[in-house]
Order: C-alpha cells, then structure tokens, then sequence
C-alpha cells in the first residue's frame, strides 16, 4: 500500500486576470523509502501540488477545487487545519528552496532546530536541545553545539541548507517534500547536499518527493519521475524507463535539449513554442500545439494511462501505439 | 543518530565571527546597543533627567504648589536655578514635576499603544482575508472618531483620573502602530520562514509570536520613540483643553505652552521646560536607533 497516494488533484488561483489552473488532476503515489522526482518546467505545478499537500496554498486566491491526497489512510486536503498541523513537521517534513530565506534571521539555529520537538510537546527544552544537536552533527556540521548558538546570517548558504534539512528530518517524518533543494546553492554544494539527503534518507527509508527542474537531479537521486507539464502530470515511471525509453513527446523533447558533452559547436535544441496560458482551459493534450507529432486526436481530453508495466503516459497516439 | 554523514568541507566554516555562547535575542541586543556612541549618551542623558524628574522634587526645597506673590516672575539666579513664574512658584521644582507627569504618561501610552497595536496589527495580517479586512474596517472606524470627543466622553464616563488619561492616548496610539505593524507582517507572511514555521507543524499563535514579531521589533521601535513626544504633545493639548492634568499640577506640554504665551518677558518659563523636552525626545531618538540596529542579529559586527 502505497504511503502517500494522491489521485486527481485540481488548484486553481481565482485571480483578476481569471482562473489559473495551476494544477489539473494530477495523480501520483509514493512508496515507503522511495524517492519521486517531480520534474517540469517553471510554471507547471510541481511546488503547487507540493504546498497543496501540506495546505500551503495561498487561499485566497488559491483553491483546492478537487482530488484527495491520502496519507496512511488520511485524506490531506480535506482533513483540516488542526489535523494537518499534527501532521506538518512530524510525519510529513519540507525541505525549502532558498536557504538564505528559510531560516528566520531572529532565532538561533538551535532554537528553530528544536521547535518541531518542543511544539508537539514531544520533548522538553534541554532534550530538545541535544537532539538538534545530533541532528546537526548528522546533517555533516562540525561543532554543533557552538553552532546551535549561531544565528543563520553566520552560516554559509551550503551549510544553512543543511539546517534545513536537519530541520524537516529531526522529527523523523516518514515523507520528506524536498522543494528544488539545491537550486540555490552552487554546483559544488549542489552535489554533496544531495549526497546527503540520499544518505540520510536510506538510513532511515524515508520517502521523498524531490521537485526540481533539473533532469541530471532526478537520474542521479530518484527512483521514479513524474513529468508535469503545464498542470499536468504527462508521464512517469522508473527514472531509467523514462530517461531511457521516454514515452511522451515532451519528455523526448527535455530529454533531448540537454546539453550534452561531445555534442561542443552544436546548438542545444530547444522545444519550439510557448508552453499554454494556464487561464486558458485546455481539454486536449497542452503540449500539442508545440508537439511535432501532434494531429487532429490530441484535441481530444486525455488521462494518463499505463502504457507498458509501470510507465504512464498522457500522450494519445503513445497509447494507441503510433508514436 | 547516526554518524556524521560528509563533514561540511573547511572552506564552508572558515573565520565565522561570533559564535560565543549567548543566552537571548534580549541580551544580545544590549550588548550591541552599548556599542553604540550615540544610543549610550541618550541613555544616560535620559537616566538622568528621569531620575531627577523621580528624585528632584523631594530635594528640592520648594513646593511645586507654593506661591510667593513677593518673588513672582524671577529670572534664573542662584536661589531658584530655572527661574519663578508669575506666581513666585519655583520653576525648577515644577518642571520636574512636570517631567513626571510627561514621562509616565509618555511612556506608559507608548506602552499601551505598542502592546494592543503589535498584537493587533500582526493578528489581523497574520490571520488575512476577511478578519483581516473586518480588524482593519474597525481601525478606521475608530481613526475616524474625533480624538478630543472621545477623550471627553472618558472624562465625562468616569470622571477625571490621570489614569484615564494614559488609557486614551494608548487607545489612539495603537491605531497607527497597528498599520505599520500590519503592513509589516503582511510582507513577512509571505516569507519562506514563515511557511518553513507552518510546515513544521507550529500554531498560528506561535508563529505570529515567535516568528513573526521579532521580526518586526526595529520598525516597532523607531515608531515607539516617536510616539513618546507625539503622546507627550497630545496631554499637553488636553491638559491646555482642561482634560488632562489640573492646576497646579503640570507637565512640560503644559508649561511650554504657558512659557510660549509670555515669552517676551519671562523667556525662562518656556526655554528650561522646552529644553527638557527636546534633550528627551533627542535622547529618545538615539536610543530607539540605537536599538533598531541592536534588535537586528545580522548587524552584529564582532
């Protein structure tokens, strides 16, 4: 049974300029211990289904108009306030983008790394305070104690993001939502903060949900990968059937405007086009108007369905089996 | 737990500065405060001149309320350093007791106005939406009534108290705060931090104090020190109306505004309480810039 099973997720965002449907009936499951790649452009919905899950979104102007998210037989979306609450921090951590942001500049690390015990009164302050401590030692910070005392300015940017992951794993969640970790760090940094969350993770087997952009990301630290495009999500599957044997035209298409070494002098491809205005509704397939395969049945609505064991597309004539 | 996973490599942790052990936001902010020049000066120019407003009058050999119609309207000299007023009382002794009067109501307004409007002001950002709008409709509401009316529909409800007097100050005072500290934490809600504090599963009521507040601490000061002197301003003009304070108590508003009326002849009613007011409001000044910066842990440079 899967830990986190999310089935037909809609959000929209009632704004002036109208309905932005930022997320339209996406599904996907998670396993205990394994790590789901949610890759996609900028604008496609991968953080919007991420802040959904843990009821992030913005209200107004966001609204979760339909889906459920179940969690060990508990529906997020619809559970309410007070029970997510219970949930946030404790069963479900959020590893953020920017860490320059997430760390509130007023509160000593130790203070902030200890809230998640003290808050659900699992533990008392002194306790608390230990704990953080391992857990910094954990994340790879030398001298934890004196850094327990530092405030985040006094950290560099690799070693505040490794606060913040020790911060979303020290209640020892059993679901980590990893929202494009390393995208603000430098590629040195990059590297080893993956390393570590891959690390800790299977030391504990905690499932992940890693959101990023980066297709190189996904290869090297998921198990399985869903594609979103436009609100959607267009295929997922093993990361190496994906990568490998791409069965939508979209993933064909990210997986070729990869730069490539060897390919020096050449153009990088780019996918012609602008991906759709998401105030617009589109019933049929939302890459056909930049698909080269593209015909008259792509206008019509498409689900996603599993084209070969375990891989799912949303491309129609894939599923036909003419592509 | 587990053993270390990859130490963070040496270059990451080189020369960070001030990582001493340190008890609180509180006493880091003193530290740093005493560093600053300027903000220490105000303190002590303003510990002296409250001390001597507590302390003075009991030294002082005259009564603030005795008249001696012989020795009315004298200018400074050695019997009475500030000088007597038309009715021969002494000018020092009253202007102390006057200070009193200002610097408690003063600061305790302040007070009441920076409680109810940080409390207020974060709250209604905080919770946003309707509470929001239905919180800020009745600041407005409350803005928009006439400050003397409702200060005389107090006196006229519960007769006159000097207490009532803070009450309403402190009661139109935080309207404003409550603005900046909406507008503040309207901003600050959107922040990572914030929703890293939601995702950690902490309460609302906690965030907006823990998280959110502390946050807002400098322009909370700076604000607060400039509504010591508007408040101070404020009784003088109620005192000046008959609402506030009573003859023959006084307070500087009072006075300078007595002193600004014969000030051609007695220039000494209105320069000793009119200097009083302005080294407290400058001392003022320092210290909540003083503290700004103090309240700010990125501005430790040690």
């Amino acid at each position: 049974m899967p830990l986190l099973e999310v089935q037909d997720l809609t959000v929209r965002f009632h704004t002036r300029d109208g309905i932005v449907r930022a997320v339209e009936k996406v599904s996907f499951h998670l396993e205990p211990g394994e790590t789901l790649g949610l890759v996609g452009e900028s604008g496609s919905g991968k953080s919007v289904t991420c802040l959904s899950l843990l009821g992030l979104v913005p209200c107004p102007p966001g609204r979760v108009e339909q889906g459920r998210a179940l969690f060990d037989g508990l529906d997020l979306l619809s559970c309410g306030e007070r029970r997510l609450r219970g949930i946030r921090g404790r069963r479900i951590g959020m590893v953020f983008q920017d860490p320059m942001t997430a760390l509130n500049p007023y509160l000593r690390i130790g203070t902030q790394l200890s809230e998640p015990l003290t808050c659900h009164g699992a533990s008392r302050r002194r306790e608390a305070w230990a704990r953080a401590a391992a857990a910094l030692t954990e994340v790879g910070i030398q001298d934890a104690e004196r850094r327990l005392q530092c405030y985040p300015h006094q950290l560099s940017g690799g070693m505040r993001q490794r606060v913040v992951i020790a911060m979303a794993l020290i209640a020892q969640p059993d679901v980590i939502i990893a929202d494009e970790p390393t995208t603000a760090l430098d590629v040195t940094v990059q590297a080893q903060i993956l390393d570590l969350i891959r690390a800790l993770q299977k030391a504990r087997r905690t499932a992940m949900v890693l959101v990023t952009h980066n297709l190189g990301v996904v290869a090297g630290a998921c198990d399985r990968v869903a594609v979103m495009y436009a609100g959607r999500v267009v295929e997922t599957g093993s990361v190496t059937d994906v990568f490998r044997q791409g069965l939508h035209p979209y993933t064909q298409a990210l997986c070729r405007a990869l730069p490539r070494p060897g390919a020096r002098g050449t153009d990088l491809y780019s996918i012609p086009g602008q991906p759709p205005r998401l105030t617009e509704a589109c019933p049929g397939c939302p890459f056909a108007p930049r698909c080269p395969a593209a015909t008259a049945c792509c206008q019509e609505p498409v689900t996603l369905a599993e084209a070969r064991t375990g891989h799912w597309t949303a491309c129609v004539r894939t599923q036909r089996g003419e592509l | 737990m587990a053993k270390p996973v990859q130490p963070e490599p040496q270059a990451d942790t080189h020369g960070q500065p001030g990582l001493r052990r340190r008890a609180s936001l509180w006493r880091d902010a003193w530290r740093r405060l005493r560093r600053n020049r300027m903000a220490v000066l105000g303190l002590v120019v303003f510990a002296v001149l409250a001390l001597a407003c507590v302390g003075g009058p009991w030294l002082s050999p005259y009564s603030y309320s005795a008249t001696d119609l012989a020795y009315g309207a004298q200018p400074p000299s050695l019997r009475h350093w500030f000088g007597t007023d038309a009715l021969g009382r002494d000018a020092l002794t009253r202007v102390l007791y006057g200070g009193r009067v200002s610097l408690a109501v003063g600061f305790l307004a302040t007070a009441v106005s920076m409680l109810i409007g940080v409390l207020y002001g974060a709250t209604s950002a905080y919770a946003g939406g309707r509470v929001d709008a239905f919180m800020m409709r009745a600041v407005d509401v409350l803005y928009a009534l006439p400050f003397t009316v409702f200060v005389i529909l107090l006196m006229v409800a519960f007769g006159h108290d000097i207490r009532l007097l803070f009450l309403a100050i402190g009661a139109v005072q935080w309207l404003t705060m409550a603005r900046i500290v909406r507008g503040q934490v309207l901003s600050l809600r959107r922040r990572e931090f914030v929703e890293a504090a939601v995702c950690l599963g902490l309460s609302p009521a906690r965030i907006v104090l823990r998280h959110v507040i502390p946050n807002v601490f400098g322009p909370v000061v700076v604000y607060a020190t400039l509504t010591v002197p508007a408040v101070m301003l404020l009784e003088a003009m109620l005192s000046f109306l008959g609402l506030g304070v009573q003859p023959p108590m006084s307070s500087w508003g009072v006075m300078i505004q007595e002193g600004a009326q014969k000030m051609e002849d007695y220039p000494w009613l209105l320069i000793y309480p009119a200097a009083c007011f302005s080294v407290t409001l400058f001392s003022l000044n320092f210290i909540g810039d003083g503290l700004r910066d103090a309240l700010d842990p990125r501005s430790a440079e040690d």
